[in-house]
């Protein structure tokens, strides 16, 4: 046996840990959180709840404990006390022989049930001759043929626990933890009352140790070839691979596709939010961190709107939710410039009208590279403004331990929940979706044109629309949504949800008649008195637009196409409502779509070139301008752009090096602007570009092919 | 459009080296766009006789906004005809730096201005720190990428990591054309060409260690303009035809070393 100073008694520990936390009692659950009592001994105690991540989702996490914890029933102020004081608790710890505060995770499976279990898993909780329970010391494990005993001995009895692999069909006595069940062996139950403290803490450490935890925080790095490191969350898989491709394509072109994958057309949003809310019922601070490491600050002055805005947050243990009332969504976006130079003077100036106010509690809480990069010190203003409030408390919660990446469906659909639904709804007031960002030459255009006929457009939703536009949102009558596939399908998730809102679809303006049958469609429904000819809105820019449309004839514009990427060019609503095919030819340029193989290297199927015959024979689409030809199998790419007549090449990855190298011009979606001054613009600027030669200059400039390798270019001078 | 970003250590020469390519590019009648990519703000300093050039960022501060900002609030012609840009960024110690590259490529892209020009060399500061500078790699702006190195272990790891950097997203089209070596001193000239083999590149050129550079930079002129006849001219003017030709080449992944590796090499006596 063991000298007695080596031995550790947990139920010390715990004593230890109730002091630490000005408690007088602290006690193992077996779900793995531990419940403190406060209070004089003479009144009832008050029992505050410690949640450990295998019970909560989200919560607190704490810079020096693992996991993340959340408390409850008890005021924010003491919960933000309390959690401090755990933090402290957590950094002096490593001193005890048993980490009551430590929390395994990622802790799935285990792969058998050796004799190595406890060492492997459970070392934090139990050590063999070391770890005593009330009176009994634990003393080993035993591996027998379908299942692991725990050795736990006393000066009169011994006992064990039987553990095996959780099954369905297991009896009710057995107490289920993740992927084990366990059960006790005793002859003789009443003999001792250190027992059920014994049942408790297996429980306790089990849960901690092995329970299925729904992991708060998972780092996941992008690691694909080409991508970028994104830290994103995700539960559902289907979820996670989805937004795993997104960024894969985003940052890197398969072989020889000159259209981006499908998914990658989804308008999402990416958006790693990071909340905490532990106010009794003053502010919580919102804070979410854009894809690109732009801040926007949020602040929600009742916490329930948190749990609306985000419904993954749903489960987290808010403190008295009951008293949260109806409140407004308060914002702070710090903008692009504030973030690149680190200006914090607004967000301080933020911060003390926040806590300036009555009995507010501010919580702050933030992760990602921003705030530290940026080197803008929450923590510090935060303990510079609130150091002589006194009834202010502030918790800086180092890393939170919410993240997700929320596509925009869902985002716009908590934001909506979030804002006020007692607007009355007004005439003549519509919505924009997917067509154009406020303040944009469309969003101007339209406006100008709307208020001729007395009609005003009240919000403009596009991907980066700031959170301000959805409060405004719903006093609108009716609203235009583009039937941009991307567009309209995020949109679909609030289009159920918002009831009384006429929604309307239009195909986004692009190219003449496209804009006239855009504004005819918004004049007509909006069913003004005023009549005004679309005829005449596209009547002053016809000259300069036949002007163009002669000079764009003289030139080609090639689209490289594999079967799997007909139905962009036949279905504009899947290329964001352009009309490629069309669209090109009305601007008088020549088409020619060029079939690609399915993969590099296999015969040519002609399947694009029968599609497009069948499309043109059953459609009214302009079809005199237009060549489709079919490359030969074993043309590599490069050859195929060099042999090209074509001054402009369509690509979703500009600037495509592929077509740069072949001194081809890259044309991209954005070439193709929406409105009427933007169809002029756009043909200005692709004709411009046809006609710049660029390749040509380069050649003469001196580009001679040469094969690396073969000759040193060094020169010694 | 071809783009040719210049990668390497923090005072390395890359400003340098840049401004001298761009006038030679200029002078082959390439309309040219220099972008200086470092907070500091002076890769084209000399390509505008020292003249203070608005960055995109305080652009960005002045408008509020980078949205649909105008070419002329930040786009400069310097000697030539060569567009001038700079990023610029925040002070050291506080903002995001990267988050300014970002920035400043979305200002460019939306002034459509990459149509205008030939030729967009790229001046792009020290080791890839984080993210925001490898955005000409991530988003396929440059295609071709030169690193200056020195033979100095600091100037070389760099060199090993932007090949790692550059290998990452060849995918997209991004290709070292070679090494430019910089201010090598006698005992050094071995190592370079060593680093070369190892990283599966070449030397493009050696661009001797010339008092006249600082003699340039101090009169705020690139030394191919003040001695255009002058040796180091020559060795540049070179360069710029080995570059033009080396675009249309196919070039191989570099081959960066792992982080033994690049040690082992270090420690490896001069030859
Ligand atoms: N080959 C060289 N010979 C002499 N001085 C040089 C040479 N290359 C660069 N310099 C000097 O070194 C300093 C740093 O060069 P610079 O081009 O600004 O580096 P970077 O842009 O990489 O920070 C400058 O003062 C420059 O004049
Ligand atoms: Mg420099």
């Amino acid at each position: 046996m063991k000298p007695s100073s080596q031995i550790v008694h947990v139920t010390d520990i715990f004593r230890g840990l109730a002091k630490d936390m000005w408690a007088f009692a602290a006690v193992p659950r077996s779900d793995g959180a531990i419940l403190f009592l406060y209070g004089e001994s003479s009144e009832p105690p008050r029992p505050v709840l410690l949640w450990s991540p295998g019970r909560i989702q989200g919560g607190l996490r704490v810079v020096g404990l693992e996991g993340s914890f959340a408390a409850r029933s008890m005021p924010a102020q003491q919960t933000a006390r309390l959690i401090r004081r755990l933090a402290m608790v957590g950094k002096n710890r490593s001193v005890r022989g048993v980490d009551v505060l430590y929390a395994r995770t990622g802790a799935r499976s285990i792969a058998e049930l050796s004799e190595s279990f406890v060492t492997e898993y459970l070392d934090k909780f139990f050590r063999e001759d070391v770890t005593m329970l009330g009176d009994y010391l634990f003393t080993g494990v035993e591996v027998r043929s379908d299942h692991l005993r725990m050795f736990f001995r006393s000066s009169e009895h011994l006992l064990s626990y039987e553990i095996r692999p959780s099954a369905d069909d297991i009896e009710a006595d057995w107490a289920k933890v993740g992927p084990v069940a366990f059960r006790c062996d005793r002859e003789e139950p009443e003999a001792n009352e250190g027992l059920d403290f014994l049942d408790r803490y297996m429980a306790f450490s089990f849960s901690r140790a092995l329970r299925d935890v729904p992991e708060v925080i998972v780092r996941r790095r992008q690691t694909s070839r080409g991508g970028v490191k994104l830290p994103s969350v995700m539960n559902n898989n289907d979820e996670e691979s989805l937004a795993e491709r997104l960024m894969a394509s985003e940052d890197e072109s398969p072989e020889d596709a000159f259209f981006l994958l499908p998914e990658a057309r989804i308008m999402a949003c990416h958006q790693q939010v990071s909340t905490i809310m532990e106010a009794d019922e003053g502010t919580a601070a919102l804070i979410e961190l854009g894809k690109d490491c732009s801040t926007h600050y949020g602040w929600l002055n009742s916490t329930s709107h948190c749990r609306h805005a985000y419904s993954r947050y749903e489960h987290l243990p808010f403190t008295m939710p009951e008293r949260f009332g109806e409140g407004r969504l308060e914002l702070f976006e710090p903008t692009e410039f504030e973030t690149i130079v680190g200006d914090e003077s607004n967000l301080r100036e933020r911060m003390q009208a926040l806590i300036s106010r009555d009995g507010i509690n501010v919580t702050v809480c933030f992760r990602t590279c921003h705030p530290r990069v940026c080197g803008v010190d929450h923590e510090g203003i935060l303990d510079a403004e609130t150091r002589h409030e006194s009834n202010t408390a502030t918790t800086i919660a180092v890393e939170s331990a919410m993240d997700a990446t929320t596509p925009m469906g869902s985002f716009w659909q908590g934001l909506f929940k979030a804002v006020r639904h007692d607007l009355s709804r007004r005439q003549r007031l519509v919505n924009f979706v997917g067509l154009g960002a406020e303040g944009s030459p469309m969003a101007r255009e339209a406006e100008a044109i709307l208020a001729r006929a007395g009609v005003e457009v009240n919000a403009f939703f596009v991907p980066s629309f700031r959170s301000q536009a959805a409060e405004r949102f719903l006093e609108a009558e009716c609203t235009f949504i583009s039937t941009a596939e991307m567009v309209a399908r995020e949109f679909s998730v609030l289009r159920d949800d918002l009831e009384g809102m006429q929604y309307i679809d239009v195909d986004p303006p692009r190219g003449p008649t496209g804009c006239m049958r855009f504004y005819s469609k918004l004049l007509e429904e909006c069913s003004t008195t005023c009549k005004i000819d679309p005829e005449s809105l596209w009547k002053p820019y016809e000259k300069e637009w036949q002007d163009l449309v002669r000079r764009a004839s003289r030139h080609e514009v090639a689209i490289l196409v594999r079967p799997e990427d007909v139905s962009m060019l036949l279905e504009p609503r899947l290329l964001y409502g352009i009309d490629l095919l069309n669209l090109l030819q009305e601007m008088g340029f020549r088409v020619l779509v060029i079939e690609l193989p399915r993969h590099r290297g296999e015969k040519p199927t002609h399947e694009v070139a029968a599609t497009l015959r069948r499309y043109l024979d059953e459609s009214k689409a302009i079809a005199d301008r237009l060549d489709v030809k079919v490359v030969p199998a074993d043309v590599p790419i490069n050859e195929v752009l060099d042999n090209l007549n074509a001054s402009l090449v369509f690509t979703e990855y500009p600037p495509d090096h592929r077509i740069m190298d072949a001194g081809k011009m890259c044309i991209d979606p954005t070439c193709f602007e929406m409105g009427l001054e933007g169809t002029l613009r756009s043909l200005t600027r692709l004709v411009r570009l046809a006609e710049s030669n660029h390749g040509g200059r380069l050649d003469r400039a001196g580009g001679q092919r040469s094969s690396f390798g073969k000759e040193s270019v060094r020169h010694d001078s | 459009m071809q783009s040719i970003a210049v990668y390497g250590k923090g005072g390395g020469g890359k400003s340098t080296i840049a401004s001298n390519l761009s006038v030679h590019f200029a002078r082959r009648k390439l309309r040219t766009l220099q972008i200086g990519c470092d907070p500091k703000h002076d890769s084209t300093r000399s390509l505008v006789a020292g003249k203070r050039v608005t960055t995109v960022v305080e652009a960005i501060g002045a408008k509020g906004s980078g949205d649909s900002l105008p070419r002329e609030d930040f786009l400069i012609e310097g000697m030539d005809g060569i567009g001038c840009i700079e990023a610029g960024g925040p002070e050291s110690g506080v903002g995001c730096a990267g988050l300014g590259i970002v920035a400043t490529f979305r200002v460019i892209k939306q002034a459509n201005l990459l149509d205008d020009y030939d030729l967009v060399v790229m001046d792009v500061l020290g080791d890839v720190v984080c993210g925001g500078f490898a955005m000409p790699l991530t988003r396929g702006l440059a295609g071709n990428t030169i690193i200056v190195v020195s033979d100095t272990p600091m100037s070389m790891y760099a060199a090993n990591n932007i090949c790692k950097a550059v290998r990452r997203y060849s995918r997209n089209g991004v290709r070292l054309l070679g090494l430019v070596a910089n201010g090598i001193r006698e005992e050094g000239r071995g190592r370079v060409d060593r680093l070369a083999e190892k990283l599966g590149t070449r030397v493009l050129a050696e661009v001797p260690y010339d008092p006249r550079i600082v003699l340039a930079e101090r009169r705020r002129t690139p030394i191919s303009v003040m001695e255009p006849d002058g040796s180091t001219s020559e060795v540049f003017e070179r360069l710029c035809g080995d570059i033009l030709s080396a675009c249309n080449d196919s070039i191989p992944d570099p081959t960066p070393m792992s982080d033994d590796e690049c040690d082992a090499f270090f420690d490896e006596e001069p030859p």
